[in-house]
């Protein structure tokens, strides 16, 4: 009887401490982990079209390509708006003329610079920009699609 | 004694396991009606439907017609409530909501030919057609009748808020864009505050007062290729705030025109479009 108890407690015994033995998991040093600290940037996927489809686009598409190469795409996706103020210029200049793109650019610029209450102006796209859209701003009544603010917009 | 118990219990537990009739008439209904409380509506549908080939009811019809309605499928709700015959208690009821479905299916057409129909009839459903017919010209194109005849089917208490509805589709509070143009081109960002853009108006006015400002220091103190590039910034942002504030007018009028619209449909949504309420599910 007692060789019987003293058999169990040892097995016993040996069982616990397997269980502790194989509990360690700090075999391997840790090491620094190598993350990537750059925000995904949208100009990942950015459009570099130099096709000349208008004699406005001569000066226009290089001016706008350049400025996303050398600073845009450098600096990191800033313009809260979407789309972005230089892609608000080009395709403004696409749906309108020249002259109107430059006014409504401008016009643009002056929305941009207002950090107050856009919350309750304009509605947010999926990436929490404020959506401001080219159509609505052409002086075209039937083209404004009006969005109420604060509305969240899948695409 | 211990056999004893086992046996009785034996005896109660086979006398109570009776078989339950899941197709029986009755207990397809019950399911059907919990389906359609549950607002499971096109299964609710289908059972309904077996329902029917058993016994032919009625309510039983118009609740079918009510659930293609409910799930949107206005096509199949409309085709349902056609199939009730003029000697129906339902009959009428299945014209407004026939009614009901072509004004949110869009189909003008035939809403309009039936609301006329409904009117001529001179049953005691006219007055729901010509409340719903009135208020649905608000939201389309067609002239509005006078104010007397455009307020006359509605009781009292909705005639201060329909009347309303009417003051404003023929007086809309739009902002002038002429106006508004005009009030920017005399002071930067006046255009945008006419139009209540108020952060706007007063950034259009900080910015090209302060490029103004600059051009004029500079061309004061013989710095003229500054002077100029401040100057022509300037007359940038001056040239697209006045072209902003016309925009923000155009913009400023299709907000109230969708508010108007969405004032409308929401008041129509809380008069259940002039409709009887049906409440299936006590």
């Amino acid at each position: 009887m007692i060789k019987n108890k003293l058999t169990f407690f040892c097995l016993l015994f040996i069982i616990l401490f397997a269980f502790k033995a194989f509990t360690q998991t700090d075999w391997v040093r840790w090491d620094k982990a190598d993350l990537p600290y750059e925000i995904h940037s949208i100009h990942e996927e950015r459009d570099y079209d130099l096709t000349i489809n208008s004699p406005s686009d001569l000066i226009l598409k290089p001016l706008v390509n350049g400025y996303w190469f050398f600073v845009s795409d450098v600096d990191g996706a800033n313009c809260p708006f979407s789309p972005s103020c230089s892609s608000f210029f080009l395709q403004a200049s696409e749906d309108t003329n020249p002259a109107q793109a430059v006014l409504m650019f401008f016009d643009r610029f002056t929305r941009d610079t207002n950090i107050a209450n856009r919350h309750n102006h304009y509605p947010r796209v999926k990436d929490g920009r404020f959506y401001d859209p080219v159509s609505d701003y052409m002086l075209e009544t039937e083209k404004i699609n009006y969005i109420p603010p604060n509305t969240y917009l899948d695409k | 004694m211990r056999r004893l118990i086992i046996l009785c219990f034996l005896i109660t537990a086979f006398s109570s396991a009776q078989q339950i009739d899941f197709n029986s008439p009755h207990n397809i209904k019950s399911f059907a009606n919990h389906l359609f409380c549950e607002k499971d509506y096109l299964r609710a549908i289908d059972e309904y439907e077996k329902y029917l080939a058993f016994e032919k009811n009625d309510t039983i019809k118009f609740k079918i017609a009510n659930g293609y309605f409910l799930m949107h499928d206005y096509k199949n709700a409309i085709q349902k409530f056609k199939n009730f015959p003029i000697e129906s208690d339902f009959y009428f009821n299945a014209k407004l909501e026939i009614l009901k479905s072509q004004f949110l299916n869009n189909d003008r057409l035939a809403f309009y030919k039936m609301t006329e129909d409904i009117i001529n009839s001179n049953s005691y459903i006219s007055l729901n057609a010509l409340k719903l017919k009135n208020i649905s010209l608000l939201l389309n194109e067609r002239s509005l009748p006078s104010k007397i005849e455009f307020l006359s089917p509605f009781e009292d208490s909705t005639k201060v808020r329909v009347s309303e509805f009417y003051d404003w589709k023929l007086n809309p509070p739009y902002k002038s864009e002429l106006v508004s143009g005009i009030l920017s081109t005399i002071i930067p960002g006046a255009g945008k505050i006419y139009t209540e853009e108020y952060g706007d108006g007063i950034t259009a006015f900080i910015l090209t007062g302060l490029l103004g400002y600059l051009a004029y220091r500079n061309f004061e103190n013989d710095h003229n290729f500054r002077g100029w590039v401040f100057a022509g910034t300037g007359a940038l942002f001056y040239a697209g705030n006045i072209y902003g504030s016309v925009a923000s007018a155009q913009i400023y009028n299709a907000r109230i025109n969708f508010e108007f619209k969405e004032g409308v449909k929401l008041f129509l949504e809380q008069k259940n479009f002039f409709t009887p309420v049906y409440e299936y599910c006590k």
